[in-house]
């Protein structure tokens, strides 16, 4: 009983940071790793940031199935973790959709898709939706870029990949490669929170 | 001042009887729909023809303005969309009757936050705008036809 009134208290917690700061709140926190979640592309192994030993920090994407801007990403979000994965910073991708409101969101067709685009990070079933809340997440995608401290998390950038998601040939900020290319000179990101359009995250309750 | 309701209630009537077209607007247009200088209560819904809770909503806004037409009320769905033709195609055949607008050449990152400052570009998303006392309520996410015409009715009771 204990242990539930804690909880609930610290969900409405969460609820109460969620309505009273923008995204922009994130930005220089330090969180905990990731719960263990099901992969998608991995046979349904469960995965947290811990499972990267080597890594030096995260391109952590909420992102999904149904959404028409995730899909013009998916290109996209697989050649930014072929280029920073050798330098230390490997994407992962978390759907936090319920899958009762989006049917192309459960797992089943999140391992159809994965294949089918080729994904080479782990595409991750936030069964609670609560890792989104973890991180004021509001839509897909929502990009964070995490720096490792120890056995910690601190998020150095929230925002958009581009400032062009439909239309790949009008980019004229790669808000995530500049902020990367900061973050690899060991320099805060010049930019480090961006807007974009998307698909609100439509939570599991 | 009750002839001018009266004759814009029938110029309001009179583009509802017609299909409605879209406008497409620019980034400084914005400025005036989300800082209007008229007094009416402005409803500006941002949408997009690939958003499906923001379709799901849109005959509620649709059923907005017709209720509230005699109220003052100006109904705005702003498609943030790069697919012109798109929301062209949409509007004809769901014969939507509120003002469209549509954003085009802006970049998100520079019109979201004028909108809204703790935006972050989710849709859907509402702006309600009491022209009288100029007070502004932002609502993200979706909402169902209760909720929307409460709250309409709500902003309709400050005014009087």
């Amino acid at each position: 009983m204990k242990k539930l009134s804690i909880l609930l208290s610290l969900a409405f917690m969460v609820c109460l940071t969620l309505s009273t700061q923008a995204q922009e709140g994130m930005l220089g926190k330090v969180m905990n790793d990731l719960p263990k979640m099901k992969d998608a592309t991995n046979g349904g192994k469960m995965v947290s940031l811990a499972n990267f030993k080597k890594a030096k920090g995260f391109i952590l994407i909420f992102t999904c199935n149904h959404c028409p801007f995730s899909k013009a990403y998916e290109d996209r979000i697989v050649a930014l973790d072929k280029k920073y994965k050798k330098l230390g910073y490997p994407v992962i991708a978390v759907n936090p959709n319920d899958p009762m409101k989006y049917p192309t969101d459960g797992y089943e067709a999140m391992v159809t898709r994965a294949k089918e685009k080729g994904f080479t990070f782990p595409y991750l079933v936030d069964n609670t939706s609560n890792t989104a809340r973890d991180y004021q997440a509001t839509k897909t995608p929502h990009t964070y870029i995490l720096k490792k401290q120890g056995n910690k998390y601190k998020v150095v950038y929230v925002g958009a990949i581009d400032d062009s998601a439909r239309d790949e040939s009008k980019i004229s900020d790669k808000y995530v490669e500049k902020a990367m290319a900061d973050i690899l000179k060991g320099k805060n990101p010049s930019k480090n929170y961006s807007r974009a359009v998307g698909c609100s995250i439509k939570m599991r309750q | 001042m009750k002839k001018i309701l009266f004759v814009l209630a029938l110029l309001v009537g009179s583009f509802a009887i017609q299909a409605q077209d879209f406008k497409k607007i620019k980034l400084a247009d914005l400025d005036k729909i989300v800082q209007p200088q008229g007094d009416k209560i402005y409803v500006v819904n941002f949408w997009a023809t690939w958003c499906r809770p923001c379709i799901k909503e849109l005959p509620y806004f649709e059923r907005l303005q017709k209720k509230y037409a005699d109220k003052n009320v100006k109904v705005i769905l702003l498609a943030v969309e790069d697919a012109e033709q798109k929301v062209k195609i949409f509007i004809k055949k769901k014969k939507i009757q509120s003002q469209v607008y549509l954003l085009t050449d802006a970049k998100a990152d520079q019109w979201v936050p004028k909108v809204d400052k703790d935006w972050d570009g989710a849709i859907p998303v509402t702006l309600f705008i009491n022209g009288k006392t100029k007070k502004r309520e932002f609502h993200m996410g979706d909402m169902t036809e209760a909720e929307l015409n409460k709250k309409v009715e709500s902003i309709v009771k400050q005014t009087k």
